[in-house]
C-alpha cells in the first residue's frame, strides 16, 4: 500500500482522501463505449482486394481491432496500428487507387510497425498545447518533448518482449486541429518472433499528467 | 369541500407509492476503495518503478557515504593534512547535495503517480458504475461506513476487475 515506508500514511490517506472525494459517483449518463477485443492475427489480414476507400473504411472501424481509445480524466487517446498499406495508401495519395503500385509501395513500409496515437482535450477548441498550461516556457516544453522525446514514452509489449520506440513523428498543426498526433515506428525485425501474438502498445502520458496507458491491439 | 376529504389522502398514498417504487429501482452499491487501490495494476507498475528508482538512488548515495567514511577514517587519523581535510569536505557537500536532490525527486515522482492513479482510477470506477449500472456507486474505507449491506451491495471484487481490465486494455 505504500511507495516509502516514512511516507506510508501521508501518502495512502490522501490518495484514498481525494478518491474518497469522489467515491459518491453519480453513474448515470452515457454509456461506455469500449472497443471490442482484437484478433491479432487479423491486424496483418491482406486486404489488398478492397478499394482504397474500402480499406480505409475498414482499417478505421472498431471491431477490425486496428482502433483502441480511452478516455481518461478530460483527455482522449485513440491509438492505432497503422498497416503498411495504409502508409502506402496516405504516400500515394490518389495513385493508391491502383492496387498493385499500393501493394508494392507497401513493402517499402514492411520494415517498420506504425502505430499512430491522436490525443484530444474534450471540449477544448484551441491548440491541445494550450490546454492546462502553466506559462510560454511551459509550452515550449511541451513543443520540445512532442518533437524530440515523446517517443522514449512509448513502448511495444509482444510475446514476452518489450520493445522501444526508436523513432516518432509529430505532426505539427498549430491551430488547425485541437489534438495532438503521433506517430511510433518500432522495427519490425525485433518482432519477428510474435508475429501472430497480440500486440500491447503502451504510452505514458507526462504532459498531461496521466501515466502509463495501454491499448491492446 | 367533501372531495377534499378523500382526494388528499389518495394523492399522497399516490405519492408514497411512487417515491418507494422510484427508490426500489435505485441500484446502490460500495467498493472498498483501499482494497480497490492496492489491488489496481497501475498502483502495482508503479510503486515497482518507485521502488526500483529509490533503490538505483540509494545505492549512488550509500557509495558516496562510504567514500565519506573513509576520508572520516583517514582525517581522525591525520588531523594535518589539508588536502585530506579539503577532500573530505568537498565529499561531504556534494554527498548532502546530492540526498537533497534525491529526497526532491522522490517526493516529486511519488506526487506524480499518486496524481497519475487517482486520475485512471476515478475514471475506470465511474466507468464500473456505468457499467453495472448503479445511480450511486459509494466508495468506502476499511473501518467501515457501512453498517448493514445485502451480499449483492459490495461490488469490490467485481470493480477490481474492471478496473484491471480497463487500465490493461482487455
Amino acid at each position: 500500500m505504500q511507495f516509502n515506508l516514512s511516507m506510508t500514511a501521508t501518502w495512502t490517506n490522501r490518495l484514498i482522501a481525494a478518491l474518497a472525494s469522489t467515491a459518491l459517483l453519480a453513474c448515470g449518463g452515457e454509456s461506455i463505449k469500449g472497443n471490442a477485443p482484437s484478433d491479432a492475427a487479423s491486424l496483418n489480414w491482406p486486404k489488398s482486394n478492397l478499394t482504397t476507400h474500402e480499406y480505409k473504411e475498414w482499417v478505421t472501424q472498431a471491431d477490425n481491432g486496428f482502433v483502441r481509445s480511452k478516455k481518461i480524466d478530460a483527455i482522449t487517446f485513440k491509438a492505432s496500428y497503422v498497416t503498411s498499406e495504409m502508409k502506402a495508401i496516405r504516400s500515394l495519395g490518389v495513385a493508391a487507387e491502383d492496387i498493385e503500385l499500393r501493394r508494392k509501395e507497401s513493402e517499402l513500409f514492411a520494415e517498420l510497425e506504425f502505430y499512430q496515437l491522436t490525443i484530444t482535450a474534450n471540449g477544448f477548441q484551441d491548440e491541445l498545447l494550450k490546454f492546462q498550461l502553466d506559462s510560454q516556457e511551459d509550452y515550449q516544453g511541451r513543443v520540445q518533448y512532442y518533437g524530440f522525446y515523446a517517443n522514449q514514452d512509448a513502448l511495444l509489449v509482444c510475446g514476452g518482449d518489450t520493445i522501444n520506440c526508436p523513432v516518432h513523428t509529430w505532426e505539427r498543426t498549430y491551430d488547425a486541429i485541437n489534438s495532438v498526433v503521433l506517430e511510433f515506428a518500432f522495427p519490425a525485425a525485433t518482432l519477428k518472433d510474435c508475429l501472430n501474438e497480440q500486440r500491447e502498445m503502451i504510452y505514458t502520458d507526462r504532459v498531461f499528467g496521466n501515466g502509463p496507458i495501454h491499448f491492446r491491439f | 369541500m367533501r372531495i377534499f376529504n378523500w382526494l388528499i389522502p389518495v394523492v399522497i398514498s399516490l405519492l408514497a407509492a411512487i417515491l418507494i417504487w422510484h427508490f426500489n429501482l435505485r441500484t446502490i452499491g460500495y467498493v472498498n476503495l483501499e482494497q480497490v487501490f492496492n489491488s489496481f495494476q497501475m498502483k502495482i507498475e508503479l510503486q515497482d518503478t518507485f521502488d526500483k528508482t529509490m533503490m538505483r538512488e540509494r545505492k549512488v548515495l550509500d557509495s558516496l557515504n562510504f567514500e565519506v567514511a573513509k576520508y572520516q577514517a583517514a582525517w581522525d587519523e591525520n588531523r594535518t593534512n589539508a588536502v585530506l581535510y579539503e577532500n573530505l569536505s568537498q565529499l561531504l557537500e556534494s554527498a548532502g547535495q546530492r540526498e537533497t536532490i534525491q529526497q526532491a525527486r522522490m517526493e516529486q515522482m511519488k506526487l506524480e503517480f499518486d496524481s497519475q492513479i487517482q486520475k485512471q482510477l476515478a475514471q475506470y470506477l465511474n466507468e464500473f458504475g456505468q457499467s453495472v449500472e448503479a445511480d450511486i456507486l459509494f466508495g468506502i474505507m476499511d473501518d467501515g461506513t457501512v453498517l448493514y449491506s445485502s451480499t449483492g451491495a459490495d461490488m469490490t471484487s467485481d470493480a477490481i476487475q474492471f478496473i484491471n481490465d480497463r487500465y490493461l486494455d482487455k
